[in-house]
């Protein structure tokens, strides 16, 4: 019988791939994204990844995963059901994934507002396939170790972690504003901070001076 | 075939996001019964290299002869042993034999008619010494090499071949005589040939070195043992050290075994043998909350010409956002940096000195000092009051001593790579 890693090297080693060093879970978990499987859980406020033996707070939003009570920002209820299930049963029973997500990250200069820096003239379009999970929107920071999956350094109105996008069980992929300094807007509407909104194809993120994003299905 | 090697490693596996050093000290553990009897049936060869140029007249030859007379009558009658000695050309006093009383008998008349004279072609006392032990390839094969002086400069060249085809054919102890050879030379070969060097500023000393020596190759019995390291794809080994009981760096004798697996020679081992690698192993970086297998190190020996794993350590790397992990050092890790910081020091201490520049070498003397006193590196901060007045050991403030015995500088930068473990807290 062989082995797969997270990453689909096909492994001869059952603990750690023998070609990456991925670390190998359960069977199925060779399909499945690459979630990590220390022991952790994500926060159902901010998604960020909560460490179990870290403390009681999220890091992140200040969520207390013993009361199940809020942090210091104002949040108001998820869409998402608030479920905090340990990450290895999420990850057992996942159906290999149908329908996939891209963004296309541009620079639309009629956003700009009069105090604004002049945008760079000759940014392209950048197309950036979603194949994790979870990928945050944001600007690299070397100093807070920052690393945007989605790095929009050339905007400095982008918070360092500006918004997260989530694909969610069933393929569905939602947006959250995760306390941004300057906003997010979806299809020119001001979101609240620390929801979800559902998007589908076709819908525009704008963020910072003239950052564009258009978020787009690819059919399989 | 089970054996008792114990391997563990000893790192903080926790990196910040964007990070990809990860380093990680490996403590091996040879237990109490490591015998594997088909390695030791390979017999032990013993071969003693002695230098008779002629300035190894008077004294030291005398000396010299008297220590090898008892190191063969010591000798175990299973083991067998040869014995070369060399100046201009090497001559193979006493052939392979094995070590019963009759043949020691025999080695003892060839060992007095033994007398002083000529140049140093240390290459030709390797090849004699080499071509003895291919005649036991599957013994455990040690080598003690004794002189007094340095290689004739003619020899350059051929030294290097001869050293090259000695690699894993024998393994040698250096030792030099005196304050006429040169440190570096001895290492070369002893770090080549996976032993120690070591002075022996009194002629008188040779017969106690010897013993001990004898009694540690008497104590290995197990060979040719290799630590093979598996690293992820895209991973690059930056550094792979022995760190204790002294440091050997490691890292270009490196021998690729396939991809992504390298192997370095690690000798023979002996009952209740421990030694501490250091890695630092560059990965590509991961995101917050991977986890990933940064090294897979393990002791690979040969039995019945089959590759055996007799211990193996996982060396790990996990990212995460929380700072006071990830900033956290390993106490060994940093024990060992330090250590390695000490001998490196010392020796940039005294070639300054060397030079003359006696601000360089005050500077770096007194930062050995200060590290030796951290770390309680006793033994090398004993060696250090030979050359510096320590006026405040914990600030490094020290002043060059005006005169040094040459034998306490040679001592000093021969030893200087000993390092302490770390004191069980």
């Amino acid at each position: 019988m062989s082995t797969y890693c997270p990453k689909g090297h096909e492994s001869s080693e059952s603990d750690y791939c023998s070609e990456c060093g991925a670390k190998i879970g359960s069977p199925s978990a060779a399909i499945a994204p690459t979630i990590p499987e220390i022991a952790a859980q994500l926060c159902p406020d901010c998604s960020a990844l909560h460490e179990l033996h870290s403390g009681k707070f999220c890091e992140i939003c200040g969520y207390n995963f013993v009361t199940k009570a809020h942090g210091e920002l104002p949040i108001i209820q998820s869409v998402v059901p608030e479920v905090v299930t340990p990450l290895e049963t999420t990850t057992t029973k996942q159906e290999p994934a149908t329908r996939e997500w891209e963004v296309v990250v541009t620079i639309d200069p009629s956003l700009r507002h009069p105090d604004s820096p002049t945008p760079p003239a000759d940014a392209t379009p950048i197309t950036i396939r979603l194949g994790k999970s979870t990928h945050l929107i944001g600007r690299t920071s070397q100093v807070r170790a920052v690393y945007p999956d989605i790095a929009l350094d050339l905007d400095d109105a982008v918070s360092h972690r500006h918004a997260l996008l989530d694909r969610q069980l069933d393929d569905t992929l939602t947006l959250r504003d995760i306390g941004s300094s300057n906003g997010t807007q979806l299809n020119g509407v001001e979101l609240k901070p620390m929801v979800d909104m559902p998007l589908n194809n076709g819908d525009v993120i704008t963020i910072g001076h003239w950052t564009k994003i258009i978020i787009q299905t690819i059919t399989q | 075939m089970s054996t008792q090697f114990t391997a563990e490693v000893f790192q903080n596996q926790f990196l910040p996001q964007g990070s990809r050093e990860v380093h990680a000290i490996m403590t091996v553990n040879a237990g109490e019964n490591t015998e594997i009897s088909s390695s030791v049936s390979g017999g032990r060869l013993f071969g003693i290299i002695c230098d008779t140029s002629g300035s190894m007249g008077g004294q030291k030859i005398r000396s010299a002869k008297d220590a090898m007379i008892k190191a063969v009558n010591l000798l175990p009658e299973d083991a067998h042993f040869f014995m070369v000695t060399g100046a201009s050309q090497a001559r193979l006093v006493v052939p392979l034999m094995q070590a019963t009383p009759e043949n020691k008998q025999q080695a003892i008349i060839n060992i007095r008619s033994i007398e002083a004279g000529g140049g140093t072609l240390i290459s030709t006392w390797l090849e004699a010494a080499r071509k003895q032990f291919q005649l036991m390839p599957s013994a455990i094969r040690q080598a003690l090499l004794l002189t007094d002086g340095q290689n004739d400069e003619s020899d350059e060249k051929a030294f290097d071949r001869a050293l090259q085809a000695c690699e894993s054919v024998f393994q040698c102890d250096c030792r030099g005589v005196g304050t006429d050879w040169r440190v570096a030379q001895l290492r070369r070969i002893s770090s080549k040939l996976l032993g120690t060097t070591d002075i022996i500023a009194d002629a008188l000393m040779i017969e106690a070195d010897f013993q001990t020596i004898l009694q540690q190759a008497m104590g290995k019995n197990i060979s040719d043992v290799s630590m093979r390291l598996w690293t992820p794809q895209g991973a690059k080994i930056l550094f792979c050290k022995q760190v204790s009981p002294d440091i050997v760096d490691l890292t270009d004798r490196a021998k690729p075994m396939k991809p992504q697996v390298v192997d370095y020679p690690t000798g023979a081992w002996g009952k209740r043998e421990s030694r501490d690698y250091h890695f630092c192993i560059e990965v590509n970086p991961g995101n917050v909350g991977d986890e990933m297998l940064a090294g897979r190190a393990s002791l690979i020996c040969t039995i019945d010409g089959t590759e055996t794993k007799i211990a193996e350590a996982r060396i790990l790397a996990v990212w995460t956002d929380d700072d006071a992990k990830s900033t956290k050092i390993d106490r060994r890790v940093a024990h060992y940096t330090g250590q390695a910081e000490l001998a490196q020091t010392i020796q940039e201490g005294l070639d300054a000195r060397n030079r003359g520049n006696v601000e360089v070498a005050t500077a770096k003397l007194g930062r050995a000092v200060k590290i030796a006193h951290e770390s309680g590196n006793e033994a090398t901060a004993k060696l250090l009051r030979t050359v510096v007045e320590i006026e405040d050991a914990p600030t490094g403030t020290v002043r060059l001593k005006k005169a040094i015995a040459k034998e306490d500088e040679m001592a000093l930068e021969t030893r200087s790579t000993k390092t302490t473990r770390i004191p069980k807290s």
